[in-house]
């Protein structure tokens, strides 16, 4: 089962899965073809152009369940939504990983994860001699769902980045009952 | 972590060569792969594998592994290697693991066994 972990460049999305990851992180190059939104004008067709995007990979084994939790880190910027469709297919759910001092680099997946209701929480990598915000917040400057989890973390240790995904597994398994008592 | 494959070196483009004719010039695997898809080794005896194909099959035969896995391990685009994993499936040389990479992330019981198995992570 896949779980994304998204968020801005150097926001600590590498140190995340490699705080968790049973094998040492690994950066998996993806292909994904996009229609181009250029025109030939020598011909006046549509090109399709492949992109070629790095994501950090990481992997957890759970013995008894016999399942392995596949970590991709992936960029959150706007101009890789085509490939959030791929992966958000099969996935659980998403860590949206936020950076107080650049906040709204989380606005573009925030949005996405809430239109694809996609199970996401917010965490709030704590970097050092960076301006400690209050979950409650970057809660409220995000204009979450009351329902969306906001924590803070340390994407360096292994039983802070454990929390998160408890966190989102949580909140996931919550949504989904709600919807399936909705439904009966 | 295993040491396979080459560094990505100069040689990359000579190895890009070298796949593509591995690949035959196929750019879609025989059967739908994703990312997630996890494979591993069949117990029975393999056909003569060279190159890749063989690298994939070492490493599936001591662990389960997805194809995102085998993409960073062979330092290969995952385009690659699902092509590659499709062939060694249609071998028999690889098969796909269970539960399959189709686990419903929105089934009730299979979220209640990854959380569990989440809080029972050692730290």
């Amino acid at each position: 089962m896949k779980i994304l972990i998204v968020g801005g460049y150097g926001v600590g999305k590498t140190t995340l899965v490699g705080a968790i990851s049973e094998i040492d992180p690994l950066t998996t190059e993806a292909d994904v073809t996009e229609a181009s939104t250029k025109q030939d004008h020598t011909v006046g067709t549509e090109k399709k152009t492949t992109t070629t995007v790095a994501l950090d990979f990481g992997r957890i084994t759970l013995p008894r369940q016999g399942m392995q939790l596949l970590l991709f880190g992936a960029p959150g910027q706007p101009r890789f939504w085509f490939m959030w469709d791929d992966l958000a297919a099969g996935a659980l759910g998403a860590v949206v990983l936020a950076d107080t001092r650049r906040l709204a680099d989380c606005f573009p997946i925030v949005e996405y994860c809430e239109h694809r209701r996609l199970p996401f929480v917010v965490a709030v990598n704590e970097f050092d001699r960076s301006h400690r915000y209050l979950p409650d917040e970057v809660h409220e400057a995000l204009g979450l769902a009351q329902s969306v989890p906001t924590l803070t973390c340390d994407a360096r240790e292994r039983a802070s980045v454990q929390t998160v995904l408890i966190t989102l597994a949580e909140h996931a398994l919550a949504l989904h009952r709600a919807q399936q008592s909705s439904e009966q | 972590m295993e040491h396979v494959g080459r560094a990505w070196t100069d040689d990359a483009e000579l190895g890009r060569l070298r796949l593509y004719t591995l690949t035959g010039g196929r750019t879609t695997p025989t059967r739908p792969l994703d990312l997630a898809s996890l494979v591993h080794a069949n117990s029975a005896d393999p056909p003569q594998l060279d190159g890749e194909l063989e690298q994939i099959h070492v490493l599936c035969r001591s662990e389960t592994r997805s194809i995102a896995e085998l993409a960073g391990l062979l330092r290969q685009p995952a385009t690659v290697i699902k092509i590659l994993v499709a062939d060694l499936l249609d071998l028999g040389a690889l098969a796909h693991a269970t539960p399959s990479f189709t686990a419903d992330p929105t089934d009730i019981r299979i979220l209640e066994q990854v959380l569990a198995g989440l809080r029972e992570l050692k730290v």
